[in-house]
């Protein structure tokens, strides 16, 4: 009974029942600029709807009804919004509304309204807004304001909601309901913005601390400065490129890019110092081409949240990892089963997907041609796999450098970026490359105990590189969802 | 080792590898496209401080301004007990200019946080009498407000508020005589708002319009401009001058253009006017910006008058009258009302039972006077109808339902109708709620 | 075992009585505005009507004669446009001189004000041009007053019947030359002396943060200009001593006593509704619980409410100042503070040992008919120094506050010496000697009448 009427308490709109609220989340990027506009109707105004919505008039509000009158509001309001960029107006273009009840209080329902809208343009100073979309009902008037690839001097308006966009209303006593209609943002510069949207965790990595860490970051803000800077002369593009080969490499030495998994990889199969290279050569390959498609897709299409296809890409490169790592311990257990030179013939099934041709019908030495086949192939996932997340800041460079139309400029860098990173990355193999074959002298030199566990390496690490991506596959799952 | 394909095959195998990566990665992004964006996760990022406005004290500056400042100071000094009673009573004025009841539970809060630190203040007495007169707890309010006076004898607002309460209790002299009181300690839009209309429930209406003048002219802020220049075209209106109230209330939207009363007010005079095509164009206008009841009840006069269906006017009124039922509030008067007039008249009379008993004042009185003359109880009526017109008010609603009541008793109606006339030559029965004084 | 079932059963019950509680405070009304009843404004902000400061001081440039000044109208923003801050033309605005004692007003000078409307209804503005005279056509809104002075001897008489207020100032366009402006409408008056009556620059400096002490805060955050690039609407009038000293003779009967009132009209005549002598006299003196009594009533009748003494003689700021800084709170009652805000500094009064600004000193006047009453006090023998102190008498500048108060006196730090004892000490307490940190207005003043800057047109937050 208790239990009851507090649920018909609580579900009392918090801001009364009068109330039409409105959120705009606005968020500039280098090629647009966005607004997820929400407007949430107390139980009065969305019975006041009703016999608008419910064209038929046969009493209730089917899908059909609801979405076209979400998409004729979400019109209306961006009608009622003025968004002037660079003190030029510009009109609003509505992406897929949507509008979703839920129970109010007296039995009565509200409804929130959601509209995607965006405005493909380029913002070099200002971006000025203001909604007066049912600007006299009485209610709550919020907005945000994020960047990515811009930034912003400060406008007065916070990055986040207070209200999660309308869900939760904050209950403090001193504080009025916000009356937030207009907001002027100003680009800070032209530069691109160092920290632009928060993103999730599986784009980031470990973030590095300490002297290094600020080292790195300031090097970082240098680096994604030059691309704005006003003119661009010849040693000033040099310099750009150098810090950018010195940036990548410092950035792939931050955890993260699948060091451990490559180590594991390398340690568990006796790799050779021609391998740290392949796995060296293959990232800067895919971290390259993953920077220019994720930068030409993100500018493409406006509803994009940059941080979300990052997430997505995490999830490929941790099943990618975990593909190799099962490929691994699949081999791994079928060496230690049924021994050597059984694998005639064998090669067929596994290659697949891969493309990799190997030579057929070579006749001697095929077992250990296939094994080195298989080996490649695992190599050079792994290089995908470490290369397929494209790292924040190089994609800033490109988007930055391509709103200020210097988009040949932007893929020298993020080139030059990838670079640095197979550097890294191959002088990190080579090491353990180099610590893996002293290690297994050792193991030759003594056998019983360390042998065995020598003898054991290819199963241990085929299974931590399955666990590896497996995990990194999970966290991205996380973020992506 | 020195295997002349191993070269060709790895190229291959890379150009292949690096279709398959942009593929893939056009493959992801493609989905991410397709599915909502993620959540911002994070709250780092631009961290902006609250704006601090300079302290203004609340005599200095309009409503909300002096809501911030109060504000301000209370984040500073959260012990503060007279800023905390301001800020109570500021949110009971911000309830009554939005008509958002939010903010009296705003009030409420603040007010208890103000008892908390000092019960007997004379300002937290005054706050909370103000609080209880809002929601129409009004001997309550009489309560709050007579000790608040004991505390501070020569504080305005809680004779006000003793006003207030006291008129809505029907004890007429005793409201007169705080009002007189008010008007000694604080000559001002305040007081001189309520001595007008403790004036016009008098009948004495050209010092109610005198009264008013005065208000207006010690008005400051634009909303007190728009409330003087507003009840002023509500006076004409009554009188049946539609066109001076039709001038009062353009010039109540020339000091705060969104002030609804004064656009339900437009509305009003262009149906008594014969306009009734306009007047629903109004009404739609006022109800989509705020769906009083009082405005919804209009509105559907006018549409049936129109030969409309008010059917979804009424269905919004009942959607209110459940959303007060689950919040624990009655709104008996509204109902007798709609209920003699366009519903059922059983219920009529249980509503207005109710609310006499409650507030046994002459709105409740006309009320309920009606309500038992539909339900056919004319006899019964005729007692409340006398007390609902004795005072001399010119309330041509009360006094025709007087008429009706004697008509149907077949005593003489003659004078009552004649009253009606000379009171307000404008008066429309079929427009009940157009007529009703607020 | 039944010791637990208890326990539990009352953990239970507990539960149930907190949940039914929560509901019950939950399902209290929260709205109740919905049925019509008529609910009229209850705080009408009346800025107007606000006393805000009131100043005396013998003038600097003409030693011979007196400068009485009042403000109204706190906290005006000077881009307050198009409707601009003005005198209420319903108001009686007075300045009262007692100068026997008796709590009883023997000169009062009177200003009331009229609108000279030209805008009609076409126009909001104020000007519709470069104002550059008073009687300039641009200036499409004026306020004219009427200055009405009286005396016991004469009742009521005239003085200035067509006085033109000082306009707001709209800023360099529409006023290229504010001075000039100001300087026309300075008024002569007949038997000597000039008044003045327009916008006027806050002149009032402190940090009213300082007062935050009396609700749990501490001097923590001081030194801002809380008043800085304010303006205000100021009435000012400067006329020879001995037209307000008792019996007319300055030299014999120096001391005067000056406070400022407001009244408003009601149909049943006109009531006081605001009233000023000393600064930061709700800080200090009046308890909150009083201010609305102590608006309505006459100085005569102060020493009849026990709590407006008992406020002067148990002061609070001096314990919470102890409780903060550990600066023992002087011993009460105190009577030092009774004779710089009740009766004038004389060593008849209390234990202060100097004879300086209590009515009581003036040699016409009958001992017995004095009345302790709140007012500002000030000795015009004490003749204007060419280095004013802001400390005043505290620093051994006897032309300052609380003997009267000039312009520049920090009124704010001496009322913290004061209340912790400095008057009668007759020395400074060090710890508090920063006191708010404000220690000049923005502004320099005048050199001549009214000394008061100049309004300012630029918006508080653009400063």
């Amino acid at each position: 009974m208790i239990s009851l009427v507090l649920a018909a308490v609580v579900a009392a709109h918090p801001l009364g029942n009068f109330t039409v609220n409105h959120y705009n989340g606005l968020e500039v990027r280098p090629g647009q600029v966005v607004n997820t506009a929400v407007v949430d109707y107390a139980e009065l105004p969305t019975l006041q709807a009703k016999t608008t919505v419910d064209t038929d008039g046969s009493g209730t509000a089917s899908p059909r009804e609801n979405a076209a009158y979400a998409a004729s509001t979400c019109a209306a309001l961006a009608r009622a919004q003025r968004l002037v960029v660079d003190g030029k107006a510009v009109s609003w273009q509505v992406g897929p509304a949507s509008l979703e009840y839920a129970p109010g209080q007296g039995g009565l329902a509200t409804s929130r309204l959601t509209c995607p809208l965006s405005a493909p343009v380029a913002t070099t100073s200002s971006v000025a807004f203001s909604d007066s979309f049912l600007g006299e009902r009485i209610g709550w008037r919020e907005i945000t304001a994020v960047s990515e690839g811009v930034r912003l001097a400060p406008s007065g308006v916070p990055s986040v909601s207070t209200s999660d966009r309308l869900r939760k209303y904050p209950d403090d006593l001193l504080a009025s309901p916000l009356d937030q209609r207009s907001v002027t943002l100003r680009v800070a510069g032209t530069a691109p913005a160092a920290a632009p949207a928060p993103r999730g965790p599986s784009l980031s990595g470990l973030s590095v601390g300490g002297p290094i860490g600020d080292a790195l970051a300031a090097l970082d803000r240098t680096f994604t400065g030059l691309i704005g800077a006003s003119s661009l002369t010849v040693p000033l593009g040099l310099l750009a490129v150098l810090l950018a080969v010195v940036l990548g490499a410092g950035h792939a030495l931050i955890p993260g890019h699948g060091k451990t998994i490559m180590a594991a990889y390398l340690a568990g199969r006796r790799g050779r110092p021609r391998d740290a290279l392949v796995v060296g050569a293959t990232v800067t390959a895919t971290h390259t081409a993953g920077v220019l498609v994720v930068g030409l897709v993100i500018s493409a299409f406006s509803s994009l949240a940059g941080e979300s296809v990052l997430s997505w890409l995490g999830l490929a490169s941790g099943l990618l990892i975990a593909v190799v790592g099962v490929r691994l311990l699949w081999s791994a257990a079928r060496g230690r089963g049924l021994g050597h030179g059984h694998g005639h013939g064998h090669g067929h099934g596994h290659g697949h997907g891969h493309g990799h041709g190997h030579g057929h019908g070579h006749g001697h030495g095929h077992g250990q041609e296939e094994r080195q086949g298989h080996e490649r192939a695992g190599l050079i996932g792994l290089g995908i796999a470490g290369g397929l997340v494209p790292s924040p800041s190089a994609l800033i460079v490109l988007l930055g450098a391509a709103a200020l139309g210097r988009t040949w400029f932007g893929v020298a860098l993020v080139g030059a970026y990838g670079l640095g990173m197979a550097a890294t990355l191959t002088a990190t193999g080579l090491l353990l490359v180099k610590l893996a074959t002293r290690l297994d002298r050792l193991a030759a030199a003594r056998k019983g105990m360390a042998g065995r566990i020598a003898g054991l390496a290819p199963l241990g690490t085929a299974t931590m590189v399955v666990v590896l991506g497996a995990g990194l596959a999970v966290r991205s799952l996380a973020g992506a969802l | 080792m020195s295997d002349p394909d191993r070269p060709r095959g790895r190229a291959r195998a890379a150009a292949v590898l690096g279709v398959g990566a942009l593929g893939l990665a056009l493959t992801i992004t493609a989905g991410a496209t397709l599915l909502p964006p993620a959540q911002p996760r994070s709250t780092a990022g631009t961290v902006s401080g609250p704006v601090v406005l300079a302290e203004a004290p609340a005599s200095a500056s309009g409503l909300a301004q002096a809501v911030n400042g109060l504000q301000a100071r209370l984040k500073r000094l959260p012990r503060d007990h007279q800023a905390w009673a301001s800020l109570g009573a500021a949110y009971v004025q911000q309830a009554r200019i939005t008509a958002d009841p939010s903010y009296y539970v705003k009030a409420d809060e603040a007010l208890d946080r103000a008892a908390a630190l000092a019960p007997m203040d004379f300002a937290v007495l005054t706050g909370q009498a103000a609080l209880a007169a809002g929601r129409h707890e009004f001997t309550k309010a009489v309560r709050l407000a007579r000790r608040a006076v004991a505390a501070n004898p020569y504080g305005s607002a809680a004779y006000g508020v003793l006003t207030d309460a006291h008129t809505q209790l029907g004890d007429y002299p005793e409201a007169a005589e705080a009002v007189e009181r008010m008007m000694e300690l604080k000559p001002g839009v305040a007081s001189f708002t309520r001595a007008s209309y403790d004036a016009e429930l008098r009948g004495d209406t050209t010092a109610a319009r005198e009264l008013l003048e005065a208000a207006l002219r010690d008005a400051f802020t634009p909303e007190d401009v728009a409330y003087c220049r507003y009840y002023l075209g509500e006076l004409a209106l009554r009188a049946g001058d539609l066109e001076r109230a039709d001038q009062m209330y353009d010039a109540a939207l020339r000091s705060t253009p969104d002030f609804v009363p004064a656009l339900a007010g437009r509305a009003r005079a262009a149906a008594l006017g014969g306009r009734l095509d306009e007047a629903a164009t109004g009404y739609a206008a006022v109800v989509a910006r705020l769906p009083l009841a009082q405005y919804i009840v209009e509105y559907g006069e006018v549409l049936t008058s129109l030969g409309r269906d008010p059917g979804d006017q009424w269905a919004l009124l009942r959607a209110q009258k459940q959303l007060m039922a689950a919040n624990g509030v009655r709104d008996d008067l509204t109902w007798a009302e709609f209920e003699a007039d366009h519903g059922s008249p059983g219920a009529a009379v249980r509503h207005a039972e109710a609310e006499y008993a409650r507030n046994p004042n002459m709105v409740a009185a006309d009320a309920l006077a009606w309500a038992l003359h539909k339900a056919g109880r004319s006899r019964d009526a005729l007692p409340y109808a006398r007390k609902a017109t004795a005072r001399g008010w010119h309330n041509a609603l009360s006094i025709y339902h007087r008429g009706m009541i004697e008509k149907a008793l077949g005593t003489s109606s003659s004078r009552s109708f004649s009253q009606v006339k000379l009171y307000n030559p404008r008066f429309s029965p079929k427009l009940p709620a157009l007529a009703r004084f607020s | 075992m039944e010791l637990r079932i208890n326990r539990r059963s009352l953990i239970v019950l507990g539960i149930v009585g907190a949940l039914s509680a929560s509901s019950l405070t939950l399902l209290r009304p929260d709205t109740g505005g919905a049925s019509s009843h008529r609910e009229a404004p209850l705080i009408a902000g009346d800025p107007r009507n606000d006393n805000t400061d009131v100043y005396a001081f013998v003038s600097p440039d003409k030693p011979d004669s007196v400068t009485l000044m009042a403000n109204w109208i706190p906290f005006e923003e000077p881009a307050g446009g198009p409707n601009f801050y003005t005198f209420d033309t319903q108001s009686r605005y007075n300045i009262k001189i007692d100068s026997n004692g008796n709590g009883l007003p023997d000169v009062t000078y009177q200003w009331t004000f009229r609108n000279e409307d030209r805008r009609g209804n076409s126009t909001f503005l104020y000007n519709n041009g470069p104002v550059t005279s008073l009687d300039d056509e641009n200036l499409l809104f004026r306020q004219r007053y009427t200055l009405k002075k009286f005396t016991a001897q004469q009742g009521w008489t005239t003085v200035i019947k067509n006085g033109v207020v000082a306009p707001s100032n709209v800023g360099a366009a529409s006023m290229p030359d504010y001075a000039r402006l100001r300087a026309q409408s300075i008024q002569k008056l007949p038997g000597g002396g000039q008044t003045f009556a327009g916008q006027a620059d806050e002149a009032f400096f402190l940090d009213l943060r300082v007062f935050d002490l009396l609700y749990g805060g501490d001097l923590s955050e001081v030194g801002q200009d809380t008043t800085k690039g304010y303006n205000v609407h100021s009435i000012a009038i400067q006329v020879p001593k001995d037209e307000v000293a008792f019996k007319g003779d300055a030299k014999r009967n120096p001391v005067i006593g000056i406070w400022s009132t407001t009244e408003k009209w009601s149909p049943n005549g006109y009531r006081q509704v605001s009233r000023l002598g000393n600064p930061l006299v709700n800080e200090v003196v009046i308890p909150a619980g009083l201010k609305d009594t102590f608006n309505s009533i006459s100085p005569d009748k102060d020493a009849s409410i026990p709590a407006v003494v008992k406020r002067v003689t148990e002061p609070e700021l001096p314990k919470l100042i102890e409780g903060i800084y550990k600066i023992p709170a002087p011993k009460t009652p105190r009577t030092d503070l009774v004779e710089i805000f009740l009766t004038g500094i004389a060593k008849a009064n209390g234990p202060i040992k100097a004879d300086l600004n209590s009515q009581i000193l003036n040699k016409d006047v009958d001992p017995k008919a004095f009345r302790p009453s709140e007012m500002l006090r000030l000795n015009m023998a004490i003749p204007p120094t060419a280095s004013p102190n802001r400390l005043g008498v505290l620093a051994g500048d006897l032309q300052g506050f609380p003997n009267g108060r000039r312009l520049g006196d920090d009124v704010l730090d001496i009322s913290l010496q004061a209340v912790e004892g400095a008057a009668q000490t007759g020395k400074l307490v060090d710890a508090l000697a920063a006191g708010d940190k404000v220690n000049a207005n923005d502004k320099p003043f005048q050199a001549r009448f009214p000394y008061i800057p100049l309004p300012s047109a630029v918006a508080v937050n653009q400063r």
